[in-house]
């Protein structure tokens, strides 16, 4: 029960038994004598610790069960249960307020209605006569939509029960308030967590030379949410996760996903590729419609290259597994993705590229997040699963020698190595830590 | 020379003190045969003005002659140059393109004067160490930094810092891939016929894992016993590294000064200083300015 409505409770039931009474010189209502016998029987409310009356508290309470609070707030329990509609809570102040805020959302829509009629206008005339020609005209009308927009969100923001509305998760994407509400909430937090991940994972310039999330990608392994930049179990990653993936403009568009790892070592090279995991395109995607359960798509049309558990062998460093949502200007043609990303490599067989494909298909992307994979226990097992290579192997750091001149071994029991010194051997051989029977062991030592 | 000496005489300049130290130094620079006249006529000279005990301590035919003797030369004041303290051997230890291995010292430096760029790390006492093999440049970054020069090491001699800022990084793998070595099953019991390991059940204590030792004693292993100290929740150090105590150490000094502040403010509410305003000290200016108020008063 909402703080509001508990306390507006005593007060609607005080106009329960005289809904509208206004300021009159006749006693007030508690003056006036009502005299209602006390019924007998308890009603099934009288069964309810909630709504119990004063005299069947003791039957309740004999039978082991506590009424509620204080018999005021019963009562006003009893008298609404379901709750007095917050647009009418009685407090004078506050239905002042909400005139003042009624009349400021006709204002607003009044000028909604004029901007509209000035866009209708402009588009109605012909562009010639606009002094930069086609361009400002463009220019003109763009400008305009864009203060329809403003003016739309300004109209609802002052109200209550949107607000409220959207606090509960009721709010409704395809308006645009509920949409910058929506905004507003991941700018304040998920946006910033999520830009610092590109920065410090170096998602740009590593992936992309520049990426600016402007969509909420939130992602689930077995229905739990996961922290971006968290190191996910191999087994938890096994299936592929579902995205949630929350757009704040309006209208629907199809999308492509791309899951890669942007770590897989390169012995011979010495260095780093990218592989893809998942590719699928022609995803259609709206501010409503914002669960990707990536195990679902199976569409030909859809699905480019299926999931690849992510995995690293042992002893190589974290992989980071990049998730990105990339927009599309029209349908693409899955199969062409297919073809070319059967290897999970692309073309030219060396590396991965999201730059490539984004170029290549026209792609923007907008949305990212990321997890990590390690090596651990159950990494072996997920490989030999689904056929990947390398669980037998392990990687450990190339020694680096000195480039120091390694020095001959010093001091008096090296003098005495020789056979010359053979009736010092008993003392100079065999030196706990230092030489043994066989060799001095500082000797090679680098 | 004589002139100046027979003018200086002639003023008849009674401070012996002075008087010696001059001309001792001008006799030093002099010749050897001139010496010995001059110094013939400077105690002539000196005989006139000077009283006889005061021509003793002065004495001083040795010092005129610029001798110094060994129990003068042992204190050492004499033979100790000055203002050369102990080497720091700073600077630049390996030049541009200069090839290094990792942990190498490139620079040590007091502060930063130089950063440490791509591939280094600087140090606790600011040196700047290479952290991969690769050939060392000095450069200066803009994008990242306006004014500061910083050192880095290139995978190629011919890399140029810094790199492109939208450019991937260039990354080295720096491993060696090996196969695992299968883990071999140690057989439960040994060859004695007695367990290789028992596990030690003591109620309200973790169970422990004794294994048998060469001399048939059964113990446990030494970083097994390591690991109790983390059952017990205790906490040996407060800061897990000196870093972390530096800004502990400077944050508490913050609120320290801000605590002072407050109470110096406290204490002035309490009991009005007359050199305060506000709890504030006054200015010089302020403090002048309320004398003459008072003055004017009075």
């Amino acid at each position: 029960m909402s703080r509001c409505q508990s306390v507006a409770r005593p007060l609607a039931r005080q106009l329960s038994r005289q809904l509208y009474r206004p300021f009159t010189t006749t006693p007030s209502i508690s003056a006036e004598v009502t005299t209602e016998p006390p019924a007998t029987t308890p009603s099934p409310a009288d069964l309810d610790p909630d709504t119990v009356l004063p005299e069947f508290e003791n039957a309740l309470m004999k039978a082991g069960q506590m009424p509620i609070g204080s018999r005021r707030r019963r009562m006003a329990i009893r008298d609404y249960p379901d709750g007095l509609p917050f647009e009418q809570l009685p407090y004078q102040a506050f239905q002042e307020a909400r005139k003042i805020l009624a009349a400021d959302r006709e204002q607003k829509l009044a000028a909604i209605r004029a901007e509209l009629a000035k866009i209708a206008l402009l588009e109605s005339r012909d562009a010639k006569d606009f002094k930069g020609g086609q361009a400002m005209k463009d220019t003109r009308i763009a400008s305009l939509k864009r203060y329809v927009e403003v003016l739309k969100i300004q109209a609802d923001i002052n109200d209550p029960v949107v607000k409220k509305r959207f606090e509960d998760g009721l709010g409704d994407m395809n308006k645009p308030i509920y949409r910058y509400y929506a905004e507003r909430r991941w700018r304040s937090y998920q946006h910033k967590l999520i830009t610092q991940r590109i920065e410090q994972f170096n998602i740009v310039p590593d992936i992309l030379p520049k990426f600016e999330p402007t969509a909420d990608v939130q992602l689930y392994f077995w229905q739990q949410k996961t922290q971006p930049g968290a190191i996910i179990d191999s087994l938890v990653s096994e299936p592929p996760p579902r995205l949630n993936v929350q757009v704040f403009d309006k209208g629907e568009r199809l999308v492509t996903i791309v899951v890669l790892d942007a770590d897989v070592p390169n012995v011979e090279a010495d260095g780093y590729t990218k592989k893809c995991h998942f590719v699928a395109a022609n995803i259609p995607l709206s501010p409503t419609q914002s669960s990707i359960p990536l195990g679902k798509i199976k569409d030909e049309n859809q699905l480019a290259v299926p999931w690849l558990p992510p995995t690293s062998q042992k002893g190589s460093p974290y992989h980071r597994i990049a998730i990105f949502v990339l927009e599309q200007d029209g349908p693409l043609d899955a199969k062409a993705l297919k073809e070319q990303y059967a290897n999970r490599l692309g073309k030219d067989k060396t590396s991965f590229s999201l730059k490539s494909i984004r170029d290549k298909y026209n792609l923007k992307p907008f949305g990212f997040s990321i997890f990590r994979s390690v090596w651990d226990d159950n990494t072996a097992a997920v490989m030999g699963r689904h056929g990947i290579e390398g669980a037998d192997i392990e990687f450990r750091p190339t020694r680096v020698h000195s480039m120091k001149q390694p020095v001959k071994p010093r001091g008096w029991e090296a003098k005495r190595q020789g056979p010359k010194y053979r009736h010092l051997w008993k003392y100079t051989k065999r030196i706990k830590g230092v030489s043994n029977g066989r060799k001095w062991l500082k000797a090679g030592k680098r | 020379m004589e002139a100046s000496c027979t003018s200086i005489f002639t003023r008849q300049v009674q401070s012996t003190t002075l008087c010696r130290s001059t001309l001792a130094m001008r006799f030093l620079t002099m010749q050897r045969p001139l010496v010995a006249a001059a110094g013939s006529f400077f105690q002539s000279a000196t005989s006139r003005t000077v009283p006889i005990a005061a021509q003793a301590a002065l004495g001083n035919a040795a010092l005129v002659q610029g001798v110094r003797y060994a129990s003068v030369k042992s204190q050492g004041a004499y033979k100790k140059k000055s203002k050369r303290g102990i080497p720091k051997k700073l600077g630049a230890k390996r030049t541009g393109d200069q090839y290094v291995i990792p942990g190498n010292i490139i620079y040590k430096q007091r502060g930063t004067l130089w950063w440490p760029g791509e591939n280094c790390i600087m140090g606790r006492d600011f040196s700047i160490h290479a952290m991969a093999t690769g050939y060392v440049k000095y450069y200066r970054d803009p994008q990242r930094h306006p004014d500061r020069k910083y050192i880095g090491v290139t995978f190629n001699k011919d890399d140029v810092l810094p790199y492109p800022q939208h450019a991937e990084r260039r990354r080295r793998l720096g491993l060696t891939a090996y196969p695992i070595k299968p883990t071999v099953e140690e057989p439960e019991i040994s060859p004695s016929g007695i367990p290789y390991q028992v596990n030690r059940v003591v109620k309200g204590e973790p169970d422990r894992l004794l294994r048998l030792r060469k001399d048939y004693s059964y113990r446990e292993d030494n970083w097994r016993i390591g690991q109790l100290v983390k059952t017990t929740g205790l906490r040996t150090k407060r800061f897990r590294t000196r870093k972390q105590y530096f800004r502990y150490r400077a944050w508490r000094r913050e609120r320290e000064k801000i605590g002072q502040a407050k109470s110096a403010v406290k204490r002035a509410a309490m009991g009005e200083d007359p050199n305060t305003v506000k709890g504030r000290p006054l200015s010089k200016k302020q403090q002048k300015a309320a004398k003459k108020k008072q003055k004017a008063k009075k």
